[in-house]
């Protein structure tokens, strides 16, 4: 009788006209939100209108003030910056010479200007342009390494020099930690650009000196600290595999953020849902048809806490499908053989999932959160009878828990982990992680949780078995 | 056959008695009318025959089935409109029958068959926020009697519809309670409706049942009582004790068989003349306001 019931439910929801024009709309932000990636990201998934500085602007204002200095060296320096900005033009802010100009080219020029008879600088110039513009990174690199070296062997003699200097041997420690960056750069042939390689390396130098430098005393400290090596086995990930995993305009990447970029819309979605069967029912006074056919309440009220969650799924499945189809056109589908990269806490380790089974997990994470929200939704409806009271207040619950956590941790509220809408967040222990907030475990969670919907569960049946229809 | 039981019903809530020692039993091919003023207790019984409400006290039974213990036993064999004929309005009228019907084991033919008894063929596969009250009445009788219940309970059915559907309606309950055997309740404000095809009628004030009884039962008592009669003066207060002034040439007056000639004696003796005596017969209205006038001076 219980899916007779749901298929009842199911024909009732798909004949209003609410649901096809939420879902209207959550396919629309769907098209958007993968033609703005297919838009305004490059193959190699940089964002191509991120903020540029304004050249034009710095070199008139640098000409401005070089007609007020008189100092002859303060002129030099104004013009050889005017020339190295008009330089940097000419290249794309993507590259490496884009953003390395100033510290492989400033000595070089400087000394071309100042020097404007001795034709050995002119020539050191021109050299060092040549193989700029020609893209010899390596070069540059190599120059940086010979530099850096030189520098840990005179810092060297100078600890040899004096007693125990902690400032040298830190000073060392940080020029050994760059030399070893500046080899693994040349031996990869990773460029300062802003491709992903050089992101990855970079992101992972800085999280390997965080974590040298990071304390472990206080849980939140302990928090950072794992963060930090997921940010390091990560980018240590891509930097071996060399593939762009966190790549965002990919199929991959639209279908793994789904539970995330859409949540708004699925809770929308299930609280119109869940609502729209309750108090629409007592509304319009169609409960009294239902309630006097040969059934019994708890399996009517069951039947209509599944149809919502089948709706659910279906929205999901729905997004799932066109944001595949969306992905497929827009970006290609080679990305699904790469799969995504996922950190596991626990294991300490980078895992590959395909991107079904990625989702899936995320999907089954952010289950209890819906599963609680639905059961909220009907059980306001019930007792209030009022879809504003029932949908509003587990709406708000849902948009305001982030906000309610952050307050929680930053103002060591740790009462609040017993909090429903701090229970139901099982997607913050998704792959081992652990929750912002001190005492908020998995095993917590799942007590606490458990207790609730039981308890929640318990209340909405025996309210709807014992509630009367009121007389219009 | 004993049909629906109800004994000692009581509904209660908070401080305030909606319905107080509600009993009756209704066997198979009666026609009960359920007659009351508003918040009289009309719809809060019917309510919980159905198990709408819950009951503060006493019992119902439906075949022998108790409406709190064994409600989907009792309710199988149930069909009912409780309030005004609440359908899907974005469903068609079609739909909402398939719905009705896919609670039970009844196929298409049996859809088309009660559509084709409450004269909406027409119309049918138009959504129901179209249809007129009368439509919609239709309709939620053709959906309550779907599924060949005995027990069928219709709350204030003839609302909204027009003479001739009225008489359409009398005949098809006529009909389901003489051919089919089904126990019927009808609760009505139109009370001169219910008198031409109910068997019996119970009386409700403030949620008591102040008459159950067949409605022969009830002409018998007034036909006995009530006789009217033309007279040259109506001013007889030292003649008669009791008696109602119509008209100026009218009064009515109660009176057993027997003493009604010497009542006649007693104004011919006063000069009094009397053009014609008339045995008033009484219907089911007045039958109803004597009951409510009577509960009042209670």
């Amino acid at each position: 009788m219980i899916f007779r019931l749901m298929k009842i439910e199911v024909k009732k929801v798909f004949k209003r006209k609410s649901i096809y024009v939420i879902w209207g709309l959550m396919l629309l932000f769907c098209f958007v939100n993968s033609f703005l990636y297919f838009r305004d990201y490059d193959d190699e998934g940089r964002y191509l209108y991120s903020k540029e500085e304004d050249i034009n602007e710095e070199i008139k204002a640098l000409e401005e003030e070089k007609e007020k200095v008189q100092n002859t060296n303060a002129t030099t320096i104004i013009k050889t910056k005017i020339e190295l900005l008009k330089l940097k033009k000419k290249f794309s802010k993507d590259s490496w010479q884009y953003a390395k100009i100033n510290d492989y080219l400033y000595d070089a020029v400087y000394e071309k200007n100042i020097r404007s008879e001795d034709n050995a600088a002119l020539e050191r110039y021109q050299k060092l342009l040549v193989k700029f513009k020609n893209n010899d990174y390596l070069y540059f690199l190599k120059q940086d390494r010979d530099n850096i070296t030189n520098q840990i062997k005179e810092i060297k003699k100078e600890i040899l020099a004096s007693d125990e200097d902690l400032f040298l041997e830190r000073e060392l420690k940080q020029k050994e930690e760059t030399l070893k960056v500046l080899n693994f750069r040349i031996k990869n042939h990773i460029r300062e650009d802003t491709g992903y390689l050089n992101q990855a390396l970079v992101c992972y130098v800085q999280a390997r000196e965080e974590m040298q430098e990071g304390k472990k005393n206080t849980y939140q400290e302990r928090i950072h600290y794992q963060e930090l090596k997921k940010e390091k086995k990560i980018n240590e990930f891509i930097l071996k595999s060399r593939v762009n995993y966190q790549k965002e305009n990919t199929v991959n990447a639209l279908i793994f953020g789904i539970m995330n970029d859409y949540e708004f819309f699925f809770v929308v979605i299930l609280l119109m849902v869940s609502a729209m069967m309750i108090c629409d029912e007592y509304q319009t006074g169609t409960f009294k048809f239902l309630l006097i056919k040969p059934v019994s309440r708890f399996i009517i009220i069951l039947s209509k806490y599944f149809t919502s969650l089948l709706i659910l799924g279906f929205s999901v499945l729905l997004v799932f499908c066109f944001q595949f189809i969306l992905g497929g056109i827009f970006f290609g589908l080679d990305s699904l053989n790469l799969g995504v990269i996922v950190y596991d806490y626990g294991l300490d380790k980078v895992l590959v999932l395909h991107v079904f089974l990625a989702f899936f997990y995320s999907f089954l994470a952010k289950l209890p959160f819906y599963l609680m929200i639905g059961l909220i939704c009907l059980l306001l409806g019930v007792l209030t009878t009022s879809t504003v009271t029932s949908m509003m207040i587990p709406l708000m619950l849902a948009i305001f828990s982030p906000f309610m956590l952050d307050v929680a941790v930053s103002h060591q509220l740790y009462w609040m982990k017993y909090l429903p809408n701090f229970t139901w967040r099982f997607s913050d222990y998704l792959f081992a992680s652990s929750s912002k907030l001190e005492g908020l475990g998995f095993q917590f969670s799942c007590i606490w949780y458990s207790i609730y919907f039981v308890i929640l569960f318990f209340f909405l049946v025996k309210l709807f078995q014992r509630r009367d229809i009121q007389n219009v | 056959m004993l049909v629906l039981e109800c004994r000692n019903v009581f509904k209660k809530i908070g401080h305030h008695v909606i319905v107080s020692d509600l009993s009756f039993s209704l066997n198979e091919g009666d026609i009960l009318g359920f007659i009351g003023p508003n918040g009289a207790g009309k719809t809060t019984s019917i309510k919980m025959m159905v198990g709408l409400q819950s009951l503060s006290g006493g019992s119902i039974k439906i075949f022998g089935y108790d409406i709190r213990k064994d409600f989907t036993k009792a309710i199988r064999q149930v069909g009912a409109i409780v309030e005004n004929p609440d359908m899907y309005m974005y469903l068609t009228g079609y739909e909402n029958l398939k719905i009705a019907a896919s609670f039970y084991q009844i196929d298409a033919s049996r859809i088309d068959e009660v559509v084709r008894m409450v004269g909406l063929e027409g119309r049918i596969h138009e959504k129901v926020k179209n249809y007129s009250l009368g439509m919609r009445q239709r309709l939620g009788i053709a959906a309550s009697i779907l599924h060949h219940p005995k027990l069928l309970i219709l709350d204030e059915p003839l609302n909204g519809l027009d003479p001739e559907g009225i008489r359409e309606l009398k005949d098809i309950l006529l009909r389901l309670a003489h051919e089919d055997k089904m126990a019927i309740i009808v609760s009505s404000h139109i009370l001169s409706e219910l008198e031409s095809f109910c068997n019996r009628v119970c009386i409700f004030s403030r949620g008591h049942v102040l008459k159950n009884a067949t409605i022969e039962e009830i002409k018998k008592i007034t036909e006995k009582e009530v006789y009217q009669l033309e007279v040259s003066s109506t001013k007889l207060d030292s003649i008669l004790s009791s008696y109602l002034v119509i008209d100026e040439a009218h009064i009515e007056l109660s009176s057993t068989k027997e003493n009604i000639v010497n009542i006649l004696k007693a104004l011919l003796l006063n000069d009094v003349l009397v053009y014609e005596v008339k045995k008033k017969v009484l219907g089911l209205e007045d039958v109803f306001l004597k009951v409510m006038e009577a509960s009042h001076d209670f």
